[in-house]
């Protein structure tokens, strides 16, 4: 009987052609096409050449098994190297990393800028409440740091690439208390704000402007990073030389 | 993975040019299974893994150290086979292969040459790269 037509040899290629499938997915179409191509070649070449030395069929099985599971790792190292050329190849890809990479430059920068401005409206409410022992802004600064914890774990998550949509909703929330509560305390803690506040009729809007600034940014960056389910694109990798001759 | 030294070839690299160029000496160009036979026979060894062989492949014809096209359709039908991919040795290869050869030594060549082969290669023509000859 042929090797060929036994049902070792033909369940050992289909476990190699079947691992070959799963570490090719996703790669280059002329690049998994080659490699299964070349695959089934070096199968049928093998138990020709294994029938003409007169091999029986379970050595050459166990022959092809141990092929497969010694090339395993140089397997997955191939499929890295072609993912990842296929990463730099692609304009699309390099154009989204870097937009994302521009997105969160600038988110982080906002958010650390209503923490520092909440930091700064606190130590002045703070040195006030030092200076009159005035109780009546002691609740304004427990709001005021309960905001200021939030938008600062709105910033931390910024930097999990998982949890960017979470820290750009928690700095949303975050900064509406930072400028609510951070203004209100400037009442106390500033005389230039102070002034302002009472002197002019306008003053709430300035305040509700940035709230409302603030609050559509955030929003813009959460739906930015919001977690989807992304259909696997076949990387844009040009064809190789082979593929004009197929 | 072992980081390359700048102008050298890995082991497998400097074996598969050296089977490769004693196959395409005699058949004019060789196969993935042809070299891995080339590569284990008369040593007694395992032919080389598919995912260690067909990786070296790639990175040999993507370095311009190799060549390869695909067998016509209609020879490979005429026998009743899959198609083969069929690689030659190119000018670089070979250059390659020579440099690697004065850089290991007539001495490591020709270890190299006994290790895979148990003693003699037959068939693979030396290039003028004669272990002696190195010495």
């Amino acid at each position: 009987m042929s090797v060929a037509r036994t049902a070792d040899y033909r369940r050992m290629t289909a476990h190699v052609l079947r691992w070959a499938a799963w570490y090719t997915r996703g790669i280059d179409r002329q690049a998994t096409n080659d490699r299964l191509d070349e695959l089934t070649s070096d199968l049928y070449e093998h138990v020709v050449w294994a029938e003409s030395v007169g091999l029986q069929p379970d050595e050459v099985a166990r022959s092809i098994r141990r092929r497969r599971l010694r090339g395993m790792v140089d397997d997955l190292r191939w499929r890295r190297a072609q993912l990842r050329e296929a990463r730099v190849h692609d304009p699309l890809e390099f154009r989204l990393r870097r937009n994302d990479n521009a997105a969160l430059a600038i988110t982080v920068t906002v958010g650390l800028g209503v923490v520092v401005f909440g930091a700064f409206t606190l130590t002045r409410v703070v040195s006030y409440l030092a200076v009159t022992g005035d109780t009546v802004v002691t609740a304004l600064s427990g709001a005021l740091v309960l905001s200021l914890l939030l938008s600062t774990v709105g910033l931390i998550l910024l930097g999990w690439k998982r949890a960017r949509f979470a820290g750009a909703l928690a700095l949303m929330i975050a900064q509406a208390a930072v400028v609510q509560f951070g203004f209100h305390g400037l009442l106390y803690g500033s005389a230039a704000v102070n002034s302002f506040m009472y002197f002019s009729e306008l003053w709430p809007l300035p305040k509700y402007a940035l709230v409302g600034a603030l609050g559509l940014f955030f929003a813009a960056a959460a739906l930015w990073w919001w977690p989807s389910s992304r259909a696997v694109r076949p990387p844009l990798a040009s064809a190789s030389e082979e593929g004009s001759a197929r | 993975m072992a980081k390359r030294k700048p102008g050298r070839l890995f082991p497998i690299e400097f074996d598969v040019l050296e089977c490769g160029l004693a196959l395409q000496a005699s058949d004019g160009t060789f196969y993935g299974f042809a070299l891995a036979r080339a590569l284990s026979d008369h040593s007694g060894t395992e032919l080389t893994a598919h995912g260690t062989l067909y990786k070296a492949l790639g990175r040999m014809k993507d370095s311009g150290l190799l060549e390869s096209t695909w067998e016509d359709s209609a020879a490979a039908d005429a026998e009743n086979r899959p198609r083969r991919r069929l690689y030659t040795v190119t000018g670089e290869g070979e250059k390659a292969y020579r440099a690697e050869a004065l850089a290991l030594g007539a001495d490591a060549v020709a270890e190299r040459r006994r290790a895979r082969a148990g003693g003699v290669i037959p068939g693979v023509p030396l290039l003028g790269i004669d272990a002696g000859g190195l010495a």
